[in-house]
């Protein structure tokens, strides 16, 4: 009897064990949209052109300010002047790259002697990955638009020491796409070094007997969307 | 004659609205604050463990048979057998770099309830049902930080990789964040993780603890919605 009641006992506890494991569920939720970053890397001038980004902390947002100072020949002794801003490119889908000259000043017409638009070289110079955390190889994936592919500061000069640029900021007078690619970065966040494309855009000008004029200004803006 | 070139970076024409780019120009700095206050707010939810004990008479020190429910919400019984209810959604919103924030987070406080004025010594144990997405730049589940927080019980042990805040874990130079414990780290078996377990009778009707969850943004491959499941188990 005594035997039986331990049983008993037994096969109470194991049902109650089994009746007592219970469940309920709770759901985690999120959503991740296309996003993209454009942000300032580097600057290399063609010879000593002061440049500085606001602010001047690598990775920043992009607001760059080259200053060519004197580009008049005969004051000017350099072949050009100018520099390269090195951005760097992120996104988690397909993007494209547009620039546009959205202000300026100082600037005139060819036929009256001015300093123009046309006057100031501009391309796409390079591309590269910045490392490990890129998706597949979005450097070579990447396609510059046609003519923006040339690095203005190596630009030949025709018999009147004018440049023979393939592209200038007067095209890209109006929104112009100047760079389109597959996805860019394997995750990773804003502040990482290794999931961008490395972009480096040339800015020239070549020093002629341009019309006096003091300051000129032009402003590029970079549009980077994911279409 | 003196010159000057400005670049800046505009900000992201897209067709797609919600999260073209990261934001530099003026109205997208508006609109990610938008998203940032919606995805980046703690959403917290209550819900409950009902634990439905005998009444103990004279003789019964401990219960000679136990009925354990699960309810979404006090006094609401889904009924013995019914499939495991949803204790809550913690809804994270955006996970792309557009969250400025450092994590996107959300908690959830459950409540443990034995209307006896006791709770004997239990476990809580959690799993998950889908494995990690291991798809090349895809969000996953070990992407999701959980760790638990605020256990009002009588002598709980936290299993030690959850004894954490994913909220307050270091990044490494990717911006990964070096979490302990993760949903994607839980069992998709039978038999889930021991989350905590109590080594005492607890005097009272009540029972807390909060599950906190965190995602660092990053550029995962786009996704309109992306979901765990997580099934709590309750075992006396």
């Amino acid at each position: 009897m005594k035997q039986l009641l331990i049983l008993t006992l037994l096969f109470s506890f194991a049902a109650t064990e089994l009746y007592a494991q219970n469940t309920g569920t709770v759901v985690v939720r999120g959503r991740v949209a296309k996003a993209a970053a454009l942000r300032w890397w580097t600057y290399t001038p063609i010879n000593a052109e002061a440049g500085i980004n606001a602010p001047n902390l690598a990775n920043g947002p992009l607001a760059f300010d080259i200053n060519l100072d004197d580009v008049a020949a005969g004051n000017s002794l350099v072949g050009y002047g100018g520099g390269e801003v090195e951005m760097i490119l992120r996104s988690n889908t397909a993007y494209t790259l547009d620039a546009q000259v959205t202000s300026s000043s100082g600037f005139g017409l060819v036929g009256d002697g001015d300093l123009a638009l046309s006057d100031v070289g501009f391309g796409m110079s390079s591309l590269a990955n910045s490392g490990a955390k890129v998706f597949l190889d979005p450097a070579a994936g990447s396609t510059i638009a046609a003519g923006f592919n040339a690095d203005p500061a190596t630009a030949g000069k025709d018999g009147d020491d004018e440049p023979i640029f393939t592209r200038t900021l007067s095209d890209v007078s109006a929104s112009t796409q100047v760079l389109s690619g597959p996805r860019i970065s394997n995750r990773g966040g804003i502040g990482s070094p290794n999931n961008g494309l490395m972009v480096t855009s040339s800015y020239a000008v070549g020093p002629q007997f341009y019309t006096p004029v003091d300051p000129w200004s032009a402003t590029v803006t970079y549009t980077l969307a994911t279409p | 004659m003196r010159g000057r070139l400005n670049h800046i970076s505009h900000a992201f024409r897209s067709a797609h609205r919600a999260g073209g780019a990261y934001p530099s120009a003026p109205f997208l700095v508006l609109a990610a604050f938008v998203i940032l206050l919606t995805g980046a707010a703690p959403i917290e939810a209550q819900s409950e463990i009902t634990l439905v004990l005998p009444t103990p008479g004279p003789g019964i020190s401990i219960p000679d048979s136990i009925k354990v429910r699960i309810n979404l919400h006090f006094g609401i019984d889904p009924g013995d057998g019914a499939a495991p209810p949803s204790l809550g959604t913690v809804n994270l919103g955006e996970l792309s770099p557009i969250n400025l924030s450092g994590f996107a987070s959300g908690t959830i406080r459950i409540r443990i309830y034995s209307p006896f004025g006791f709770v004997p010594p239990y476990t809580v144990r959690a799993r998950t049902f889908i494995p990690p997405d291991r798809t090349v730049g895809n969000f996953n589940t070990n992407d999701i930080g959980m760790g638990i927080r605020g256990i009002v019980a009588s002598l709980p042990r936290v299993n030690g990789n959850y004894d954490y805040d994913p909220r307050l874990v270091g990044k490494n130079i990717d911006d990964e964040p070096n979490f302990a414990g993760t949903v994607g780290g839980l069992p998709t078996g039978s038999r889930g993780h021991r989350l905590y377990r109590t080594r005492g009778w607890y005097v009272g009707r009540w029972n807390y603890f909060t599950l906190v969850f965190a995602v660092a943004p990053q550029f995962y491959t786009p996704s309109a919605s992306v979901d765990a499941v997580l099934e709590l188990e309750l075992m006396l």
